[in-house]
């Protein structure tokens, strides 16, 4: 492995602790609390579904990572840093913000920067994909919820405990699966990782995601406050919706459609508490992730390319 | 090992286990709401009171030893994690039920009211059927309680509603014996009836900490099958 591959490898680790660190409180945080997991039993779930998640699934992704076009060397790195440097800013504001969105737009500025003539028309598809895909999020998981409340409230309160603590702890698994298949093989796929690297990245990714009480307040308390059959309704519809993606080989945002159920499940159970300045936020976010990705990388390479002599190494 | 017990809790029966810890501490305040009962039978007759309030205080003391030990298991277990605080609130709420009975034994049994204003309390107003509907209250919670184990919830909040009928049936008749104390009892000692009015407002709150027993348990349903 040369300079730089090392240089990418360190990088992703710091990338996908951040993106862990950002993306798991929208899920963990709120279904760990609600099951009363313990730290090492939910850090194993996740680590185990992004990594099983990756291996077996992850080519679907990878193959659309294929498709977008070359990823230079030295530009890829560069890539990572900015990458780094917004899943770091959006947490310490605590914002959620897709990993896939960012760096789909840092890599349409390199082939743009790079004049590449001919950009994989899957980009306009994944574009519309993004665009509904919360929506679908949000209706699926308010017509979920509806569905479970109706079925759990036919059952006694200790039944209920019990559900929703095999619920909980079968959800972030799953959650963690798909996060795997489609956003850490999406990462794949772009760097060419190894099984040994997804490893790496998948155990990195799961401290990152049980060290996010910031966002997890943020996300849980701040946005809506949902009882945890919202909470599970909300990731699972969300979950499946990426699951979907991913079979349609299309990179997307977790947090996205995680949130679109959120919301959906808000609407559906007179949410107590609605901070509608977040909401805009959020929202705002899943705008900003791509035109931030693709705004700083493309600025960057106009000011740094004359001095990166060796950029198609 | 930690990961182990984790899974193994993940079926477990701490629920249940909980819910019948609950029932049995409820059963001992309940057993401290009779034997207030009892105590004011002993009050409307002549006789030695100190034996009974100090059975009142050893129930009300067992009981409080019960509370602290569900406490802990609240706070450590895994189970109900969503609605810990509530169930912490319910069994702060609950345990008025054995404090209002002991305190106001201790009042008869400590302050000399006179015989005639207790005769005049037990026999010209309503609060014979005042300690029996504060009794019914508690025994109707204790019914909601039970419901918690094997009832879904739609049953347990139509029983919660006879909890307040019976809380409002217990306000109603309290305040007919504290109408008839006033207006009748006016040639009784105003320290007399200033004492057994307070000892009437007391032991509302009896009644009162079933009624916002079962109001948590509402807040139970509400928060944890949302």
């Amino acid at each position: 492995m040369n300079l730089i591959g090392l240089l990418d490898i360190a990088l992703l680790i710091v990338l996908i602790y951040l993106f862990g660190l950002n993306n798991g409180a929208v899920f963990e945080g709120g279904l760990a609390g609600s099951a009363g997991f313990n730290y090492s039993m939910a850090a194993i779930t996740v680590g185990l579904g992004i990594l099983l998640g990756t291996i077996l699934q992850g080519e679907y992704t990878a193959s659309y990572a294929k498709t977008l076009g070359p990823m230079y060397a030295t530009y890829g790195l560069l890539l990572l840093v900015v990458q780094v440097f917004l899943f770091y800013a959006f947490t310490l504001v605590n914002l959620p913000l897709s990993i896939t969105q960012s760096l789909v737009g840092g890599w349409l500025a390199i082939l743009i920067v790079e004049g590449v003539k001919h950009i994989s028309e899957n980009v306009s598809w994944l574009f519309l994909w993004w665009i509904i895909s919360p929506f679908i999020a949000l209706v699926f998981s308010a017509v979920l919820y509806k569905a479970l409340r109706r079925l759990l409230f036919k059952v006694t309160i200790s039944t209920l405990s019990i559900v929703i603590r095999i619920s909980a702890l079968v959800t972030v698994f799953y959650t963690s699966f798909v996060l795997g298949a489609n956003n850490v093989g999406f990462i794949a796929g772009a760097y060419s990782l190894t099984y040994v690297e997804i490893a790496l990245l998948a155990v990195f990714a799961s401290l990152g995601a049980f060290r996010a009480s910031g966002m997890s307040k943020a996300v849980g308390e701040d946005l809506i406050v949902v009882g945890p059959i919202g909470i599970i309704s909300a990731v699972l519809g969300g979950a499946t919706i990426l699951l979907v993606l991913t079979y349609l080989k299309l990179p997307a945002s977790l947090t996205t459609v995680t949130m679109g159920g959120l919301i959906g499940v808000g609407f559906s159970s007179r949410p107590r508490i609605f901070k509608a300045d977040y909401l805009r936020w959020v929202i705002l976010s899943w705008v900003m992730a791509f035109l931030l990705g693709f705004a700083i990388v493309y600025l960057l390479l106009i000011i740094l390319k004359p001095f990166i002599f060796f950029a198609l190494v | 090992m930690n990961i182990l017990v984790s899974f193994s809790s993940l079926m477990g029966s701490g629920e249940k286990e909980l819910l019948q810890g609950i029932y049995n501490y409820y059963s001992k305040l309940r057993e401290t709401v009779l034997l207030f009962k009892d105590f004011m039978a002993r009050v409307s007759s002549v006789g030695d009171l100190q034996a009974y309030y100090d059975k009142i205080n050893k129930t009300e003391t067992e009981a409080d030893e019960i509370h602290e030990k569900l406490a802990e298991a609240i706070a450590s277990g895994s189970f109900f994690s969503y609605i810990r605080d509530d169930f912490l609130d319910l069994l702060e709420i609950m345990d008025f039920m054995a404090d209002y009975s002991k305190d106001v034994a201790k009042m008869f049994n400590e302050y000399n009211v006179s015989r005639q204003a207790l005769n005049f309390l037990f026999k010209e107003t309503l609060f014979n059927d005042f300690v029996q509907a504060i009794v019914d209250t508690v025994d109707s919670f204790g019914t909601v309680l039970s419901m918690l184990k094997k009832s879904p919830p739609r049953e347990i909040l139509i029983k919660i509603k006879e909890v307040e009928a019976m809380e409002e049936k217990a306000d109603f008749v309290k305040d007919k014996t504290l109408i008839e104390l006033h207006n009748k009892g006016k040639s009784l000692d105003v320290l007399d009836i200033i004492t057994l009015r307070e000892a009437i407002n007391l032991m509302d709150n009896i009644a009162d900490s079933a009624e916002d027993s079962s109001d948590i348990i509402i807040r139970l349903i509400a928060k944890g099958y949302k």
